[in-house]
């Protein structure tokens, strides 16, 4: 099927990078069995990471989540944000941050009381200004045009796609993402080729869990799900409806299309019958009742799910979660705050519940979101922009503090490349990923296989840029 | 003045990307040709039918997903704005004249007709178009034969009619199809069925009834299915037209397969169960309350609660009886009825055989349900959800 070739019209940097991802594909396997050897004598049964990375579909206001505090800096901060500025003082004050040995203060969203807590209890930490970068920039090379840049800055899809694959020369015809590649590369030595997927995905089709060698399986807010009837409990007639149909299943189809329906279709039957009898188990007493259905149900089942790494045998998991409705064009003030406080309760939530299983020095939870978005109003709310604040929260995370470097706020200055106040990114999704891969058991070495364009900003044999990571 | 941006207007500031490429997924434009802020600038002063300006609901006599959205001339950008290729809308147009004008300047781009053709053969057809048969389509876009371009009749019917589609080339090509969205799986019971005739048809038909039972007026196509009719959860509607299923058979032929990124492992389960009580009689009828029947959104809306089910006070069911054949007195009669109906005559003698067992009882005793399981078990076979 010619059609599909003809249209990539693929650069020569795409052609490159596609390469440079056909040899990776090649060596996975070479990788894996040499994986197992060290995997096996790195740990004994309570050597289990598990990477939650939260994503903030739409474009998350993050310069009105961190704050800069200090007198100047506020001051730059309300000049240019205007109408969207949020106040230091009064009803709905912002809530004063002192990162660890750093001279200047910062202040939280009003509405991020729980993470404004953990920040100050020592366990989460922002990410300042990151985005997509191919190579490191600064606004002089991006002014004088002599950086490559991303393909498709500003927009919704492109930019998500690229905060996944951490991939952004590629653009739509990136395959894999990062996730889905350290499962390339970690998931047979740690989990065992028969245990359920590294992935878990509590929002469906994702890039960021998409491998070389599979995808993510996917759960609900109460697990997974499995056939109606297809179980011991259930009346003889669903019994045998679901034996009939895995026996339509279990037949070979010459048609692609079929045949990807129907292995589908048995892969999520055959994960539930693994996943079901772990999680079942599991009871949480932390309650996630007052947040949002969809978003608190989906923390519980990564709680629950993590809680149940034994009896799932796994070793290494990687969740992905995604909360929406970030894209405040309009009435951010109100919107942008109802939103903060919902991330914020689920945030604080999930790190009760992961404290009560006792899992808090193997669990790390990030966030990504497609872009920052403009410091300028636009009467109501801020446009599409590019670099913004992440945060991490975990007992593996240096706490209190805020990595790479925030910016100053002053419109046409430093990091301001203008339309609106839009920030180009001082750290890359590059370096950021870099730290929670490594941490999560990635051999500096391989690093590239998991982020192809890591050496263009550092050396992975050497020390980690941010240091976000305890020892 | 407060200058807004509709959804209308964020879409295509979304889609129209300003790197510069030209292709069948995006109708990009030279960077130096293409201003996204005077295109949001023209669909400036739209507002939701049935909210403020605010955007908080003033008319809650109901949805309001139907209606088109409302100028409100005043919040209309009056200023001349300058549009791709050259033209221009003169100031101080009213706010729908300004839509036409940039509606007309927008499909004049030549990359419209592949573009659009494109993606109305991957709905319609198949989601592997060779080049040829996207250009045969735009070819008629561009022209119905009368030297009118844009007549979208004349283009579906170009593709519907197309050799490509027409041919018998698709029986053995495994590299054809595409496999059919949700909600076109649930529509097609509710019209197999006649799910319009009331349970205890007591009332009058409902109008426009496939439209109560495919929107979230049902109870949770979006969780069961990702699919609620006009609850897209973004600009970019459910799938991406190139979308590769990861890990697929297709991905290693490098074969779209858009729906196929709302068949994530948990909705190919949930879709199943969903279908299968679709066409399964409530049992027990559940109690009206308050005299109208309610469903528990509890699983997909954020806000638990109970709505009412807009049909109040009325039930609606699947009608097996549709078949018009005894499953057990004459199987095969049976099995020929749900390949026309369900399978277009296209069911695969492999999958005749494991119903016709069925049928037979043996997997099973069945008893009565022995219709009812053979035609489940159908719908969620691969020869009904692929569509050939």
């Amino acid at each position: 099927m010619e059609f599909t070739k003809t249209t990539q019209n693929l650069s020569r940097r795409v052609l490159l990078q596609t390469g440079t991802v056909s040899a990776v594909s090649t060596m996975l396997g070479l990788r894996a069995l040499g994986q197992v050897a060290g995997a096996a004598t790195s740990g004994g049964e309570d050597d289990y990471k598990a990477l939650v990375f939260v994503f903030l579909a739409g474009g998350n206001d993050s310069f009105n989540l961190l704050v800069p505090g200090g007198a100047e800096t506020y001051e730059e901060y309300r000049t240019s944000r205007g109408s969207l500025a949020l106040p230091m003082e009064g009803e709905g004050a912002l809530l004063p941050i002192q990162p660890d040995g750093d001279n200047e203060t910062y202040a939280l969203h009003p509405s991020a009381r729980e993470l404004a807590d953990l920040f100050r209890d020592g366990e989460l930490s922002f990410v300042a200004n990151v985005g997509t970068l191919i190579e490191p920039s600064n606004s002089e090379q991006y002014r004088a045009g002599t950086v490559e840049l991303p393909s498709s800055l500003y927009s919704h899809n492109d930019q998500a796609i690229q905060w996944q694959t951490s991939q952004p020369g590629l653009g739509g015809s990136a395959r894999t993402g990062w996730a889905g590649r350290m499962a390339d590369l970690l998931h047979s030595s740690y989990n065992g080729e028969d245990a359920v997927s590294m992935g878990i995905s509590v929002s469906g089709t994702n890039l960021l869990q998409s491998g070389s060698n599979g995808v993510a399986y996917s759960i609900g807010p109460h697990g997974s799900v499995g056939l109606d009837g297809d179980g011991s409990a259930a009346p003889s007639w669903k019994q045998v409806r679901a034996k009939a149909l895995r026996s339509v299943l279990e037949q070979d189809y010459d048609n692609l299309f079929e045949q990807a329906f129907v292995d589908r279709t048995r892969f999520s039957l055959d994960q539930h019958e693994k996943f079901s009898q772990g999680f079942s188990k599991v009871e949480l007493g932390t309650s996630f009742g007052p947040v949002g259905h969809r978003w608190g149900g989906s923390l519980e089942a990564v709680a629950k799910t993590i809680a149940a790494h034994r009896d799932l045998g796994m070793r290494r998991q990687t969740f992905f979660v995604q909360l929406g409705d970030w894209d405040h064009h309009n009435n951010l003030l109100r919107d942008h705050g109802a939103h903060i406080g919902n991330l914020s309760r689920g945030i604080g939530q999930f790190w009760k519940a992961i404290k009560e299983i006792g899992m808090a020095e193997q669990v790390v939870l990030s966030t990504g979101s497609d872009f920052g978005r403009g410091l300028s109003s636009n009467g109501r709310g801020s446009d599409h922009g590019w670099g913004g604040n992440q945060f991490v929260v975990g007992g593996p995370v240096r706490g209190r503090r805020i990595f790479g470097t925030y910016p100053r706020l002053r419109l046409g200055e430093g990091q301001d490349i203008g339309d609106r106040g839009r920030l180009l990114p001082s750290t890359s999704t590059d370096e950021y990923f870099a730290e929670l891969a490594l941490w999560f058991g990635v051999p500096p070495g391989d690093l590239p296989l998991v982020l192809p364009n890591v050496r263009n900003f550092f050396d992975p044999a050497g020390s980690p840029p941010l240091g976000i990571m305890k020892g | 003045m407060v200058v807004r941006r509709s959804m209308l207007a964020q879409y295509i500031h979304c889609n129209y990307s300003t790197s510069g490429k030209c292709d069948y997924f995006q109708v990009t434009l030279r960077k130096s040709d293409f201003h996204p802020k005077e295109l949001a600038r023209v669909y400036t002063g739209l507002g939701l039918y049935g909210r403020d300006w605010d955007g908080d609901r003033v008319d809650h006599s109901g949805w309001h997903h139907e209606p088109s959205l409302v100028p409100t001339e005043p919040y209309h950008d009056p200023g001349k704005k300058r549009l791709p290729r050259g033209e221009i809308l003169p100031a101080g147009q009213l706010t729908l004249d300004d839509i036409r004008g940039v509606t007309a300047a927008l499909a004049k781009h030549p990359n419209v007709a592949p573009f659009l053709s494109f993606r109305l053969i991957q709905h319609l057809v198949t989601s592997n178009p060779s080049k040829d048969y996207v250009r045969r389509v735009a070819e008629v876009f561009e022209d119905n034969g009368d030297g009118i371009r844009g007549d979208l009749g004349a283009t579906v019917r170009a593709i519907l009619l197309d050799p490509a589609a027409r041919g018998t080339g698709y029986l053995t090509d495994p590299k054809w199809g595409k496999l059919r969205e949700p909600i076109q799986r649930l529509s097609q019971l509710v019209r197999v069925f006649d799910a319009g005739r009331e349970f205890d048809a007591s009332g009058p038909p409902i109008e426009n009834f496939e439209f109560y039972w495919l929107t979230d007026r049902s109870p949770n196509p979006t969780t069961d299915f990702r699919q609620g009719l006009f609850r897209a959860p973004s600009v970019f509607s459910f799938f991406q037209p190139g979308h590769i299923p990861a890990g697929s058979v297709l991905a290693e032929k490098a074969l779209y397969g858009p729906e196929f990124q709302i068949l994530d492992p948990l909705a190919a389960v949930t879709s199943v169960n969903r279908l299968w009580s679709s066409v399964e009689p409530p049992n027990p009828l559940p109690a009206p309350r308050d005299g109208i029947w309610v469903v528990d959104p509890m699983l997909d809306r954020d806000q638990p609660g109970l709505h009412p089910f807009p049909v109040g006070g009325r039930w609606f069911q699947c009608h097996l009886d549709e078949i018009g054949v005894d499953a057990l007195a004459d199987p095969e009669k049976f099995l020929d009825r749900l390949n026309l109906l369900l399978a277009h005559g296209q069911m695969r003698a492999s999958t005749r055989t494991q119903l016709r067992r069925l049928l037979a009882g043996e997997f099973g005793d069945l008893g009565d349900k022995a219709g009812l399981v053979a035609i489940q078990v159908a719908i969620a076979s691969p020869d009904v959800a692929i569509l050939r």
